[in-house]
């Protein structure tokens, strides 16, 4: 085992941004072959610009000091641009994040692999044409030769991620940076570039993973660096720091995770709004189960139901693909229905249907027992505030141009007549239900953060007071802490209103946190439906069991005495029904423990 | 009225790029990833999915082809209806200003260029004479419209030709070299490229006739043969097509340079000229190629400024004298000339798209 990197007292700055001190602050490392190290925090918190620095592109407008910062045993702190481009890419490898626009989407990915090639040197048309072949079998790229004569648009999400991966490692470098590798993919998928990432390891590359998702770092890292504002919080081997985390920061990032043993438990520590006040939640039973109040044996009307939804659409090769195939389900009144499954199994379709924006080919929908999709439109339009949607990217849906009280305005237009000065505390009463505070209505949402538009967004579609509102992926863009904000507002929102949600969502973790009862869809079918705790603890289903089995877990953590029990892990799968009824127990007793601890 | 049946079809045509565009969009969103399918496909299969596109390609010929005669048609309709509702008899345009011929001449005249006849019969004959490319006789000159635009076009073309080799060479120079260099030098660019805009072509064309070709005596003062010749006036065309081009050059070349593919080729050891030129480059190419597309039509009527200051042949000035004098044969011929100018390039454009742009093939 060799030092591949040594990082003491790393200091960037960025002077002429206006930034108030540096962006990094005296952050130490090391790296050797053969391990991984992950750089944990939330987004502003320096983790990328560590990554650029360990490849010298910082920028021009950088200000790096460190007492020692060596890759390979050589100094690079002095390192012109000419030393750093030999070393990019031949020395260390960088994965950004996101493969999509991280290749040139006009260029295939041969061409991009073969550039690394070029750079450094390597000559001969046919070798560098083997060596192209080469990384992408090492990278895990099936049928390389096809591949490489294709574009990244062209490729699924997975071979996408692999194809970057495969550029990195052209040259074979010794250290494998990768940003966010697995953010974004589906948990399969996932799980298989994990697997990639351990074979690299056991080849003796050195990795640093850049993550905000814990139990991804926890399933791949060695070691583990916390870092906020710049600073490192908390360092050390992964066991140490998720198993017994010693810093607060660390904690709350801990806690923030959904994970099975955090079901029915607020996941964001009191207070600690993203910028604002913390929500309004007027819960008494603070602490509970929050999306518990209906009880499976009552019967409850369904506020919508969908009865055999088929739906496809004609490619431009005007072949029909149908995307949702004999859909049925019912949303209980003032329940959460999950809705999981890969990208292109027909999720958004089904919200799309149920939202009656698009008609359905064959089946019907109806909305508090009445028919809804199978009216026409100018019927429809009177009874659309009764149920709104809550996108992913709220921005992309906000007119660029409207403050945030003309975004709740606008909305609340579509529910009742209001004079100005209703109309004006309305806007209040909506960022007061939000956890915003009021000052925010003349804020445009292009200066708010990604947990306050999210705010803004659940604001407006609680405008015309709805009854039933459809979230989809309404968190996947956002850091864990917020993510935990975001979901116990919208607890805390369901109880309070009586709503009834539509949750859709790739992250199996926060489908389990929210739902009641939860659809599995696959190639735009139902391949298992049933109440949260019985699908995801008893699967029937051989593809539900596979979603599970990928979802990364995060490591038991040693607060809690029950930890030493063999259930105590936070698995979804279980082989039994008895036994999964007795890992939520001793979970739920185990995040009592945390709780009491914090 | 030719700019704006061209601008139509300009127009027309990126309407059919972007529903292609959210085509492609739909397939990328439907359940059947095209990767899947490429992997494990029966052979017959794969056929069917080559017949498909092959009938897909032949269908958007035909409609091209089919838009392109709508757009001919219809520009040398509202040409010839307009011309011919001018008050004002033509066949005294034909004789000439000097002197009142007598009726005799005057009915001789009019029979021999069918004026005699009503309005839609001399419609259907121009129609008639204009698909067998034949667009009658020039009142002025008495020779056929075609052998005077076939004598003109070549000097023309040669012009509007160097002109948009000229005004890519600059565009290149001003944007490459300073796009996403910081705030000071993009401003720098950015005023550079405002003020070429914005000049006056007359402007140029005296300016630089006056200090390269009477002051410095670099380059000969009228006509002029070879390339000496026709480097002032296709400079002159140029340099304000290199302001807009490289306008919008600029503004996809700095989008594209903060891509993270960008950072991607940087971090594999790629050095700024291989980013700039192997990867931003391309993308910035695309508004540029459209750009070009309207330049070549605009350029073929606005040739006429650097045609007259710099003394050459060119169609431009003969459109210029056909309108002064009202020889309704020479102003339609040209403006059909342009017109199917811009159709030819815009198709040309259109098969440039997906080449440069590999995505909006399928």
């Amino acid at each position: 085992m060799s030092t591949l990197l040594q990082v003491t007292n790393l200091t960037v700055s960025f002077p002429h941004s206006g930034a108030t001190g540096p962006v990094v602050r005296n952050v130490s490392f090391r790296l050797e072959t053969g391990r991984a190290l992950a750089i944990v925090g939330e987004s502003g918190s320096g983790k990328s610009v560590i990554a650029r620095t360990l490849v010298g592109l910082t920028g021009a407008e950088s200000v790096v000091e460190a007492d020692r910062l060596e890759i390979l045993g050589a100094d690079v702190s002095t390192n012109s641009e000419r030393d750093w481009r030999a070393l990019r890419g031949k020395d260390v490898g960088f994965v950004l994040q996101d493969a999509l626009v991280s290749l040139d989407p006009l260029r295939t990915i041969g061409q991009e692999i073969e550039e690394a090639l070029i750079v450094h040197g390597v000559r001969g048309k046919t070798e560098r044409q083997v060596r192209v072949i080469e990384s992408l079998a090492a990278a895990g790229v099936p049928n390389p030769q096809l591949r490489s004569r294709q574009r990244s648009g062209e490729l699924s999400g997975g071979l996408r991620q692999r194809a970057l991966i495969a550029q990195a490692l052209a040259l074979n470098p010794r250290v494998l940076i990768a940003d966010e590798p697995t953010t974004a993919l589906d948990a399969t998928v996932q799980s298989q570039i994990i697997a990639l990432l351990h074979d690299l390891k056991s080849r003796d590359h050195g990795l640093i993973i850049i993550s905000h998702d814990l139990a991804v770092v926890s399933s791949i890292a060695d070691d583990v660096l916390v870092l906020r504002d710049g600073e490192v919080v908390e360092y050390g081997s992964v066991d140490e720091v998720l198993g017994n985390p010693r810093h607060p920061y660390t904690r709350r990032l801990l806690d923030s995770v959904p994970v099975a043993a955090a079901k029915g438990r607020r996941l964001s520590a009191a207070g600690a709004g993203d910028g604002g006040a913390a929500a309004s939640f007027d819960s008494p039973q603070h602490g509970s189960a929050p999306g518990s109040a209906p009880h499976h044996d009552a019967p409850v009307a369904p506020a919508l139901e969908a009865i055999g939804l088929v739906k496809s659409y004609r490619g431009p090769d005007r072949v029909r693909r149908t995307v949702v195939r004999d859909v049925s389900f019912r949303l209980r009144a003032g329940t959460t229905l999950g809705i999981v499954g890969e990208s292109g199994s027909g999720k958004s379709t089904t919200a799309w249907l149920a939202l009656g924006l698009t008609d359905a080919d064959a089946g019907e929908v109806l909305l508090d027992g009445q028919a809804w999709s199978a009216l026409p439109e100018r019927d429809r339009r009177a009874r659309r505030r009764r149920i709104q949607v809550v996108y992913q990217d709220p921005l992309s849906s906000f007119d660029p141009r409207h403050s945030v009280s003309d975004i709740l305005i606008d909305a609340l237009r579509a529910g009742e007549s209001l004079t100005r000065a209703q109309r004006q505390d309305r806007v209040g009463e909506l960022l007061d239900s939000v956890g915003l505070p009021r000052r925010f209505a003349d804020r445009s949402p292009l200066t708010l953060s990604g947990g306050q538009r999210q705010r803004v967004a659940i604001a407006r579609a609680l405008a015309p007071r709805p009854q039933i509102i459809v979230l989809d992926e309404p968190v996947s863009a956002l850091d864990v802490s917020i993510q935990a904000q975001v979901l116990d507002l919208l607890a805390d929102l369901q109880r309070r209103l009586g709503l009834s949600f539509i949750f859709i969502s790739h992250d199996l973790g926060v489908v389990y946190h929210v739902s009641d009862d939860v659809l599995v869809l696959k190639d735009g079918q139902i391949v298992e439906s049933g109440s949260a705790d019985d699908v995801f603890f008893a699967p029937q289903h051989d593809y539900t069991r596979a979603l599970l089995a990928a979802v990364p877990e995060l490591p038991v953590r040693a607060t809690a005495s029950v930890a030493a029990s063999p259930a105590g892990t936070t698995a979804f799968v279980a082989t039994s029904p008895t036994d999964s009824s007795a890992s939520v127990a001793t979970s739920s007793a185990r995040s009592t423990a945390s709780l009491a601890t914090s | 009225m030719t700019v704006e049946a061209a601008t139509v079809n300009t127009v027309t045509g990126e309407a059919a790029t972007a529903s292609t565009v959210a085509g492609d969009a739909a397939t990328a969103s439907t359940l059947a990833p095209r990767s899947v399918s490429l992997a494990g496909e029966p052979p017959h299969e794969v056929d069917d999915a080559a017949l498909r596109r092959t009938a897909g390609v032949i269908r958007r010929v035909l409609g091209k082809l089919a838009g392109a005669i709508f757009v001919l048609w219809a520009v040398a309709t509202l040409t010839f209806a307009l011309l011919r509702f001018i008050p004002g008899d033509p066949v005294l345009l034909i004789l000439g200003t000097s002197g009142s011929p007598s009726a005799a001449v005057v009915d001789a005249t009019r029979k021999a260029f069918g004026l005699d006849q009503p309005v839609l019969v001399q419609y259907l004959n121009f129609l008639g004479g204009a698909v067998r490319g034949d667009f009658g006789t020039s009142y002025q000159l008495k020779i056929p419209v075609t052998t005077v635009i076939g004598e003109q076009l070549p000097s023309t073309v040669q012009l509007v030709v160097a002109s948009v080799l000229l005004a890519w060479i600059i565009s290149l120079l001003i944007t490459v070299p300073t796009a996403g260099r910081g705030p000071i030098v993009e401003r720098i660019g950015r005023s550079v490229e405002i003020v070429l805009a914005s000049l006056p072509h007359f402007w140029i064309g005296i300016m630089l006739l006056v200090v390269f070709a009477i002051g410095l005596g670099w380059f000969p003062v009228a006509g002029g043969t070879g390339l000496t010749g026709l480097f002032l006036p296709a400079l002159t065309l140029a340099i304000p097509i290199a302001g807009f081009l490289s306008q919008v050059m600029r503004e996809s070349f700095e989008d594209a340079l903060a891509q993270p593919f960008v950072t991607s080729a940087r971090a594999r050891g790629a050095s700024d000229l291989r980013v700039r030129f192997g990867h931003a480059l391309r993308h910035a190419l695309l508004p540029g190629v459209t750009l070009t597309g309207w330049a070549i039509g605009a350029l073929f009527s606005g040739a006429v400024v650097a045609e007259v200051v710099f003394a050459r042949p060119g169609i431009g000035r003969v459109l210029l004298s056909a309108v002064l004098s009202r020889d309704i044969p020479v102003v339609i011929g040209v403006v059909v000339v342009i017109a199917a100018v811009y159709v030819v390039v815009n198709a040309i454009v259109d098969i440039l798209y997906p080449i440069i742009d590999p995505r909006l093939s399928r």
